[in-house]
């Protein structure tokens, strides 16, 4: 009988053992996604992410990856800057295209709207902004035809 | 910071990305844009306030807060006073009105800024100064607040995050979000800031980052730029050009006009519950 005690308390000991390991390793992962995911996604500083990469799907903005790449004659890529101080935060999408300016606006048009071209800026190619997920929209183009490098930025404070 | 990223995107004319000029040194143009983001948050917003000058209510709302990490008590205290006196006085007895400004760092989430790192601080400023007056306590509170979150970011626990630690004091911070504050509050325009720094084209910086790889370490605590002393840049076999050719080299005296106003005499800290001033 003592024996049969015996046996089932050290079986029980192993169990808390395990339980205890078990526990402490969850806590320890959670931790450390905490440590590693938070200053990830509150002071993003990415320069080039690729439609369908973890970043594209965890950190970049909805607005962002759902902004259009007209005429693209290769894949967009992706970056976000944080709020730093006196800097506003910058999500731009960057890709090769054959559009002219006039037709980045107007595939723009939706991002766009509550926009006004800001007095003094090159003409029609930078925008003020009464929007919640952003206060200025940039287009920038290379010159030239053929394919040749567009960016819009959209700039938040 | 700056990366090689944000120079071979720079678009002058757009204003965004990082560029080298030759009297600012590498200018960050996100800063040309210097509009509010809050009440007391951007240059804008600072410099908003000693135009309007609020209320005496503002004040009152302010004392009782307590400052940044310093425990809520002795508000009941204050309390006392403003019901004897609501109107906030300096040592001297002369009236005053409450400023705010904060930096912070974060992000944009939903349309909600989420900016867990931030530097505020209140002040009280002396009422009924001239504009010359203010132009000098706001830039005294922007560059006490800018050096206050450089530090901020550079420190635990900010400062073990890699993104922070390296905009800490980063080379063109404290110079563009200076030029930023001269065009917030109306003394210079976007052009012809840009045009006193005198922006080079996008492939001479790069070529002048790549040919100083020193510059990505570098720290800078001062409101003066790093001016390269050699801008020469030797594209394939050709000669080397220099597109600084010409240019004075200095940081324009435009961004350096107003001298910031000491602390104690027409701003000080607000006095918070246990330092009120009474009426003398």
């Amino acid at each position: 009988m003592s024996e049969r005690n015996a046996a089932d308390g050290a079986q029980r000991g192993r169990r808390w053992v395990l339980w205890s390991v078990a526990a402490a390793l969850v806590v320890i992962s959670t931790l450390a996604l905490v440590v590693v995911a938070l200053p990830l996604l509150l002071f993003p500083d990415i320069d080039d992410a690729a439609p369908g990469s973890l970043a594209w799907y965890l950190v970049l903005p909805r607005f962002l990856t759902a902004a259009p790449t007209p005429a693209a004659c290769g894949e967009p890529r992706y970056a976000l800057h944080f709020i730093d101080g006196e800097k506003p935060q910058s999500a731009s999408v960057k890709f090769q295209t054959r559009a002219s300016l006039a037709e980045l606006r107007t595939a723009y048009a939706r991002e766009l709207t509550a926009c006004a071209p800001e007095a003094g800026a090159a003409e029609g190619r930078r925008f003020q902004c009464d929007r919640s997920q952003y206060d200025t929209v940039v287009l920038s183009l290379d010159p030239g035809d053929g394919c040749r490098r567009a960016q819009i930025t959209f700039l938040s404070r | 910071m700056v990366t090689r990223t944000q120079i071979a995107e720079a678009d002058v004319t757009g204003w965004s990305g990082v560029i080298y000029t030759c009297n600012c040194g590498y200018f960050d143009l996100g800063h040309g844009n210097p509009h509010k983001a809050a009440w007391n948050v951007g240059a804008s917003a600072l410099w908003e306030q000693l135009v309007k000058e609020p209320s005496d209510n503002a004040v009152v709302e302010q004392f009782r807060r307590p400052p940044m990490g310093e425990p809520g008590a002795g508000a009941a205290n204050a309390m006392f006073w403003l019901l004897h006196d609501p109107t906030a006085r300096f040592p001297d007895g002369a009236p005053g009105f409450a400023v705010e400004y904060q930096q912070d760092m974060g992000r944009r989430i939903a349309g909600l800024r989420v900016t867990p790192a931030a530097f505020n601080r209140r002040y009280l400023v002396r009422r009924g100064l001239s504009t010359e007056e203010k132009k000098a306590v706001a830039l005294a509170i922007f560059i006490e607040v800018t050096m206050g979150f450089e530090h901020l970011q550079g420190e635990w626990p900010w400062g073990w995050i890699p993104q922070s630690a390296q905009s800490s004091f980063s080379l063109e911070d404290t110079v563009s979000d200076l030029i930023g504050f001269y065009i917030a509050i109306g003394e210079i325009t976007r052009a012809d800031a840009l045009a006193a720094c005198h922006p080079c084209s996008v492939a001479a910086s790069l070529a002048m980052w790549d040919g100083n790889p020193h510059l990505a370490s570098l720290k800078n605590q001062t409101f003066k730029p790093v001016l390269l002393n050699d801008t020469r840049v030797r594209y394939a076999a050709g000669n080397p050009s220099d597109e600084c050719t010409g240019q004075a080299r200095m940081f324009p005296f435009a961004f350096q006009r107003i001298k910031p106003a000491p602390k104690g005499q027409n701003f000080i800290d607000m006095p918070y519950a246990p330092d009120l001033h009474r009426r003398p």
